[in-house]
């Protein structure tokens, strides 16, 4: 088995995205209150996904 | 959010459909003012707003049909109150009309027909109306004001003194500086949490099938898992230290108010006791005079009598006297048996005989001389005991006047106590709670250290656990994938995190300086403002170099807590011009709204200066002010507020009735 301890190299432009699109995501619900706990959760995680996917593509 | 008018039909006092209420929207003369006497309808019209945006009322009865229209309602026939308020929010127009219709029902009682409808339509840039769903309606009207914030904004001045008193008050700061979205956000991605975005992530990562590797993973979910329970209690536990610190000082103001309470009652409940002993003494004492009275009061009653006897025993003539207490019978006896005490017969000595017959002659009945003497006897020992009687009541009766003059002093210091004493206030159990709330409120601190320290501890071996799964992670593609996942995660966390601290600290040292600045113009003194924890206003003031707490008086309240609504606003005012937008990559886009006040009866308790600097100061902070207030108030509030009024409006009485008024406007 491989050892794992190479620091990830994180690209600044997602980063920045992904704080504004959380936020707004977040704002809006916390109005809107459409979205449970866990379903927020679950928006929050394919989001990241999908900027990791499409730094890697 | 700026309000443009309300329109009432049917509400409360307000008969039939009214001319809409248009409210100044001008920024330079952005007060509206609107007079009306007691009853004439103001708290009614701030009620309007809730009802309408919230359905929530603060009336003694809920029905908020016209009580008039109510009783001239035909059996069956259905009546319609509605209220409807046109606002701007986000610079889109918003109407908000909300509607409940009544019908007058068999047994003659006002009933609601179905629940209240409540509709909400926008302005389309093309200036077409756009409905929004019905299902939307609430969260759009959360989204322009949220109702726990509402009563900061729409509010009554006579119960101003409660604002900074809630218990909400941290949460409604919070969200009215939009805190709170960042705290959910960063609680959703908080890496310690079990349910978080992070946690998840980890989860999926593959670090091989070994049953020592899978076990990490479980014990990184029981680790988070009571964390979060850990992070929970904790949580619970400062609330309670809170709602008790909160206590705390509710208890020792009450004290320090009823400080004299207390004498009063100590005092009041010593001269109750003596009451109760006095009471008993006299009883006591009553029982003894009976008793000695009774025992002496023949004799005492009969003393003339045994004097005159003792004269007439006085004067009588009698010779000789026999021997004391012998009776002639018993002198028979002895004769007959022959035989003296002394042990001679009597057969035999004649001489003895003899004696003993003359002293036989001495005794009654055949001589008085003995019976009088010994009556005389009797008589003297009664006049002696008879004058020990009339002492002994003397000295009862002295001792018993004495008593009940005491008892009747005490009863009327007793009164004098209870008048000076308010109400049922019990200062003695209010000190016995606190005593009860300081215990409380030890063991929740030592509580929450224990769950700090436990907390703590879980927090080191997660960061070990992390350590050790992060080292067994194989390298594939999908852990690769993955470990990016957690890392944009975290750095997002870590950015709202340091975020959160960072606005919330911001938000406290501008809302003190806000609050501060607006406190001096309003008032001239000392004192000055700080802010606690939960966001509470304190007036301090130096005494001895040292800053002290300061009593407050009910006009002096009024100013702080005007300052403490006055600072909110002009904070979220400045904010919502600053923090539209994403700002710089560091900072978090806060946005806030500019929101009105609109307060009813805001001078109550404030004498004429701070009504006069309270009217000075409120329009420049608010982007808009509504003013519900009564002619002799506003008569101080108008030189100041004169170049600020865009319009007026006066509530009038119609035939001077509690239940039908109705609105015009000023000229």
């Amino acid at each position: 088995m491989e050892s794992n301890d190479k620091k990830i190299e994180l690209n600044q432009d997602s980063l920045k995205m992904l704080k504004y699109r959380i936020y707004i995501m977040e704002k809006e619900n916390h109005k809107t209150k459409k979205y449970k706990d866990n379903e927020m959760v679950e928006r929050i995680r394919k989001l990241i996904e999908a900027e990791v996917d499409k730094n890697d593509n | 959010m700026i309000i443009k008018s309300i329109a009432l039909n049917n509400f409360r006092q307000f008969k039939g459909k009214q001319a809409p209420i248009l409210f100044s929207t001008d920024k330079d003369k952005n007060v509206t003012v609107i007079l009306g006497v007691n009853t004439s309808g103001k708290t009614t019209l701030i009620q309007a707003f809730q009802w309408c945006l919230y359905e929530k009322v603060n009336f003694k009865t809920r029905e908020v049909l016209n009580i008039e229209l109510a009783k001239s309602m035909d059996l069956y026939s259905t009546q319609e109150v509605y209220v409807e308020i046109v606002l701007i929010h986000e610079d889109r127009e918003f109407t908000i009309r909300r509607t409940q219709k009544f019908t007058k029902s068999d047994n003659n009682k006002i009933k609601t027909v179905g629940k209240s409808e409540l509709k909400v339509q926008y302005k389309e840039d093309n200036g077409e109306q756009q409905a929004v769903p019905n299902y939307e309606c609430d969260s759009t009207i959360n989204k322009i004001l949220p109702e726990a914030l509402s009563d900061y904004f729409f509010f009554d001045g006579e119960r101003i003194a409660d604002i900074n008193n809630r218990s909400d008050v941290v949460a409604a700061v919070r969200g009215l500086m939009g805190l709170d979205v960042i705290g959910e956000a960063k609680d959703r991605l908080d890496p310690n949490k079990a349910s978080s975005v992070i946690a998840k992530f980890r989860k999926e990562l593959d670090i091989g099938s070994d049953e020592k590797n899978n076990k990490l993973k479980n014990d990184l979910t029981d680790a988070q898992t009571k964390l979060n329970t850990l992070n929970t209690r904790m949580n619970d536990a400062k609330n309670e230290i809170e709602y008790y610190e909160r206590r705390k000082e509710e208890l020792s103001a009450q004290i320090l108010a009823h400080k004299d309470e207390k004498h009063n009652q100590e005092k009041k409940l010593s001269l109750e006791k003596d009451l109760i002993q006095i009471t008993k003494n006299i009883e006591n004492l009553e029982s003894r005079i009976v008793k000695d009275f009774s025992a002496g009061a023949m004799k005492f009653f009969a003393t003339p009598l045994i004097y005159r006897a003792m004269k007439v025993i006085d004067e009588a003539k009698y010779n000789g006297e026999g021997i004391p207490e012998m009776r002639s019978a018993a002198i028979d006896f002895i004769l007959n048996r022959q035989k003296c005490i002394c042990g001679c017969d009597l057969s035999k000595n004649e001489g003895a005989r003899e004696n003993i017959l003359y002293e036989q002659s001495l005794l009654p009945p055949q001589h008085l001389g003995t019976i009088l003497r010994t009556t005389k006897d009797t008589y003297q020992r009664y006049l002696r005991e008879t004058q020990s009687v009339y002492q002994t009541v003397l000295e009862n009766h002295t001792e018993y006047r004495n008593t009940r003059n005491y008892l009747g002093e005490k009863a009327d210091e007793l009164k004098n106590i209870s008048a000076k004493i308010q109400g049922n206030i019990d200062v003695a159990k209010i000190e016995q709670d606190y005593q009860k709330n300081e215990m409380i409120l030890k063991e929740k601190r030592e509580l929450l250290v224990r769950i700090s320290s436990d907390a703590g501890a879980i927090e080191n071996k997660i960061s070990e656990i992390e350590k050790n799964i992060e080292r067994l992670t194989i390298v594939s593609d999908k852990n690769e994938r993955l470990r990016k996942c957690i890392a944009y995660g975290k750095a997002v966390y870590e950015w709202l995190n340091l975020g959160y601290h960072k606005q919330e600290k911001e938000v406290k040292e501008r809302l003190l300086e806000s609050v501060n600045n607006i406190f001096e113009k309003m008032y001239h003194g000392k004192r000055h403002v700080t802010i606690n924890d939960r966001y509470q206003i304190v007036l301090m003031t130096l005494l001895n170099n040292d800053e002290v707490k300061t009593d407050e008086s009910k006009g002096l309240e009024a100013v702080k807590n005007f300052s403490f609504i006055s600072g909110l606003v002009d904070l979220a005012r400045q904010k919502a011009y600053k923090g539209n937008g994403v700002t710089d990559d560091e900072d978090i886009p806060v946005s806030t709204e500019p929101y009105p006040l609109v307060m009813d009866a805001p001078f109550s308790n404030a004498d004429e200066i701070h009504i006069n600097n309270i009217s000075r100061i409120i329009p420049e902070i608010a982007e808009q002010v509504i003013l519900m207030v009564m002619q002799k108030d506003w008569e101080f509030a108008r030189p100041a507020l004169k170049d600020k009024i865009g319009c007026s409006y006066s509530i009038e009485k119609i035939n001077n009735s509690d239940t039908n008024s109705v609105i015009r406007r000023n000229e």
